[in-house]
């Protein structure tokens, strides 16, 4: 396929926040499991062992005007529920059997609740991810919530061969996850080949898609990428910290891209990218993704870890990014992400990595303010170097 | 009402002596050489860290009692002077405020940094980014206990175990580690058993307002009723005490059929019979009330007093079987129940107690109460047929606190419940 035609292919499934894609496999694959997660991660390999397909339900963003879902929240909440409430009344997900609520927020785990009320035709399970990491304890704890997971999905509690798919599902999610990683390096790499939109876009359409033929589109639109040619622009390298849930509007993306600021490592849709290394094949499968969640996923907002390894961690990604800053991006209202940022920029001055913030919401409309910031951020790194924003201290 | 001067009851006083000696202790820490644990309310384990000689500090206690004391706003300037946005938890804020400009407490008294965080995060998650925000600051050590959510509504085998497993191999080994003591089961017991009188007590405090007239407000006074129960006296003789002399007082109101204690003196007719979802405001407390008392409306049942626990459906702490006992104390909190489950619990409220009406104080801080609000009111008035209301306020950012508008919304809402009697 030409590239433009997978550019193509790939925005319109990012797009695709009434899940019409969904709908089409749906009746490709009648009697299949079709199960919604929330943001920010989901154990998908259970859902695609069962032969359905996980579809993450990650908000309506700058295109779902808000008609009902206005209804349900006070102003100070968060915009992603709304819009998720918003598509539910309108039909959208009506297509899903049962939807996943991960243990990420206040917000989230109380739209667990409501959505009980609202769509008593779905069912729902809140995955309460542990926040105790021995495996005996948090890791015995959670194995029974795959387990129950797993019930809720094939109807039936896990059997041998059910296992054996969730072996199979692992393998996949891998590879889906290695094309991911190997993305995000060659655009760390060569920025300037691979543009903001085209990149969220190859993570973005995995909310709809099958891995497998995920996998092989971000695959071909990769290699597609290496015989572009662009000009490299004189931007600064930045990491984005702070979209784990609710996600900017790509207009934004766009505006941080073209203030100069290339955006090298982030955490928007951060479940599809969490695992920093595979999730082990063999072996008990349910133990492999408890595992793997203690022992092979970088910090997030919703893990608990003393704020110095998270610092740390900061720290160590930028070195390795080779990131010239950070630039802080929560969604307005978001507590977990808002209430880390103090201790995550207090750790980079006393490292002299400079930062910006600010917040946004799925349907911010405005991005003048923001691309001054940006620019005014990338301008002071370039003119006058990294050093010069902490000579003043 | 009657406007006689205020006679302080002989609970008010027991109360205001064992806070006094309770900061008194905290003050002298670097003399008597006590460990301090910081915790929260919801799902705390008060028994623990006192049967331990450790004292406990509830970071949200300190800062809504900086609220009351107008002091919330200076310390939530130095905590945005320190990074953190104006869209986050304003409790949060307060604290971090007061510890950045010397941790003078709400009675003018320093308060000792803590030697160990436990995070027993119950009902909100806020919680866990808060203790992280003070494991900066302070240095210390943070120990987790991961209460799981009832998000199906009831609490599971796995979930007791998981909660034991915690207390048994990580809270208790650390406090053991930063007490210098060993765990000591017998004196759990005897505190569970203290826990038990207590409780068993409270309960019948708060179901006194099932009585027309209402004896208490269990909103603007329940606050001042849970304080013991739900900080650092649970456990102890003192909290029973306390509990014994509430009780006799508020029988002697029953028999006399006096309405609740307001700042003004005792009510006087009982117009309104509410159910209030949500905390209060702090920093207006005194004038909030008033926009209730002035209405002759009283609040028979609130959700707030039951943010670090739920008795009344029988549970109470276990002698015999103390660490499982924690376990679904801190499980049974209030904002650790699902959404149905609220709204199941606030219907009953509503018929048991005879209410005229639901209202929701909905905090501009705090998504583990107030997303979802929207629906529970919905839900409540379909289910329970009686008018609702809602208001908005903060709990201690004064910048957020409208009284003409609160005021409006009030006085329209009662000629709202005077409508629905005529008809």
């Amino acid at each position: 396929m030409e590239l433009e035609a997978i550019v193509t292919r790939l925005r319109d499934l990012s797009d695709d926040v009434s899940l019409e894609t969904v709908r089409r496999w749906k009746e490709q694959h009648p009697g299949a499991p079709l199960v919604g997660y929330l943001p920010a991660y989901a154990p998908r390999e259970l859902i695609y062992a069962a032969g359905g397909l996980a579809v993450g339900l990650w908000g309506g963003g700058i295109g779902v005007e808000i008609i009902h879902g206005d209804a349900f929240y006070q102003s100070y909440i968060c915009h992603l529920p709304r819009s998720v409430i918003e598509l539910a009344k309108r039909g959208a997900y009506s297509v899903l059997d049962g939807i996943i609520f991960p243990s990420i927020c206040d917000v989230v785990r109380n739209l667990s609740g409501m959505w009980q009320i609202l769509f008593p035709q779905q069912w729902v399970q809140y995955l309460d991810l542990p926040q105790n990491f021995d495996r005996e304890i948090g890791g015995r704890f959670y194995r029974t919530q795959l387990e129950n997971l797993a019930h809720h999905i094939c109807g039936l509690p896990p059997n041998a061969a059910y296992r054996k798919n969730v072996q199979k599902a692992i393998r996949e999610c891998n590879e889906q996850r290695r094309v991911l990683r190997q993305l995000m390096e060659r655009r760390a790499g060569r920025p300037h080949l691979y543009p903001v939109d085209e990149y969220y876009f190859c993570f973005r359409s995995a909310l709809v898609l099958p891995p497998g033929v995920h996998t092989q589109l971000v695959d071909d639109y990769m290699k597609a990428c290496e015989r572009r040619r662009l000009p490299e622009r004189d931007n600064i390298r930045v990491l984005l910290v702070g979209a784990f849930c609710e996600q900017p509007p790509i207009g934004l993306l766009r505006s941080i891209e073209q203030a100069g600021c290339y955006i090298v490592n982030h955490d928007l849709l951060l479940g599809l990218h969490w695992f920093v290394k595979d999730i082990p094949e063999n072996g008990d499968p349910f133990s492999a993704l408890s595992d793997a969640l203690f022992d092979n996923t970088r910090s997030a907002p919703f893990k608990f870890q003393s704020p110095a390894e998270r610092a740390e961690e900061l720290v160590a990604m930028i070195r390795q990014w080779r990131a010239d800053g950070v630039i802080f991006a929560a969604p307005s209202f978001c507590d977990p992400s808002l209430l880390e940022q103090p201790i995550l920029q207090e750790a980079l001055a006393k490292e002299k990595i400079p930062y910006t913030s600010f917040r946004y919401a799925e349907n911010t409309g405005q991005y003048r303010p923001i691309r001054e910031q940006a620019g005014t951020f990338s301008d002071s790194i370039r003119l006058w170097g990294k050093e010069a924003l902490y000579e003043q201290d | 009402m009657s406007r006689t001067d205020v006679q302080k009851d002989e609970s008010m006083i027991l109360q205001k002596n064992m806070l006094t000696r309770y900061f008194d202790e905290l003050a002298q820490v670097k003399e008597s050489g006590k460990k301090v644990v910081y915790t929260f309310v919801p799902g705390n384990l008060s028994e623990l860290i006192l049967s331990f000689d450790m004292l406990p500090v509830y970071p949200e206690i300190n800062a809504l009692q900086s609220g009351m004391r107008k002091r919330s706003m200076q310390f939530i300037h130095e905590a945005e002077k320190h990074g953190h946005s104006e869209d986050v938890c304003t409790y949060v804020k307060c604290d971090v405020g007061m510890m950045l400009t010397g941790n003078i407490g709400p009675t003018g008294r320093p308060i000792p940094p803590p030697d160990l965080l436990l995070l027993s995060y119950t009902g909100c998650f806020t919680f866990m980014k808060w203790f992280e925000n003070l494991e900066s600051l302070y240095g210390c050590r943070t120990v987790m206990l991961h209460v799981p959510y009832q998000a199906e509504g009831k609490v599971t085998g796995e979930m007791v175990d998981y909660v034991v497993r915690q207390l048994r191999e990580k809270v208790i080994p650390a406090m053991e580690e930063v007490s210098g003591k060993p765990y000591d089961p017998d004196r759990i017991r005897w505190m569970c058993e203290e826990s038990r009188k207590a409780e068993e007590l409270f309960v019948r405090c708060l179901e006194s307002a099932k009585q027309v007239p209402s004896p208490i407000d269990a909103y603007f006074g329940g606050v001042y009723y849970i304080s013991p129960i739900f900080t650092a006296f649970r456990g102890t003789e003192e909290a029973t005490a306390y509990y014994h002399k509430l009780w006799e007082e508020i029988q002697f109101r029953m028999e006399q059929g006096l309405g609740p204690v307001t700042p003004e003196g005792t009510l006087g007719e009982e117009r309104y019979r509410l159910v209030v979802e949500g905390p209060p405001n702090w920093t207006h407390f005194r004038e909030f009330w008033k926009m209730f008392y002035s209405q002759n409306a009283v609040v028979v049942a609130s959700t707030y007093t039951k943010v670090g626990g739920i008795y009344e459906d029988g549970f109470r702490h276990d002698p015999d079987r103390p660490l499982e006992s924690f376990a679904r104390y801190c499980m049974g909190c209030y904002t650790n129940l699902n959404l149905p489950q609220r709204i199941d619990l606030l219907v009953r409220y509503v018929r048991e107690y005879r209410a005229d009406g639901f209202l929701i104080n909905s905090i501009k801080s705090c998504n583990s109460f107030s997303a979802g609000q929207l629906l529970i009111l919905q839900e409540v008035e379909k289910r329970a047929g009686v008018p609702v209301g809602f208001i908005e306020s903060d709990l201690v950012d004064p910048r957020y606190f409208s009284y003409a508008h609160i005021k409006n919304r009030l006085d329209s809402y009662f000629q709202m419940i005077d409508e629905k009697r005529k008809h």
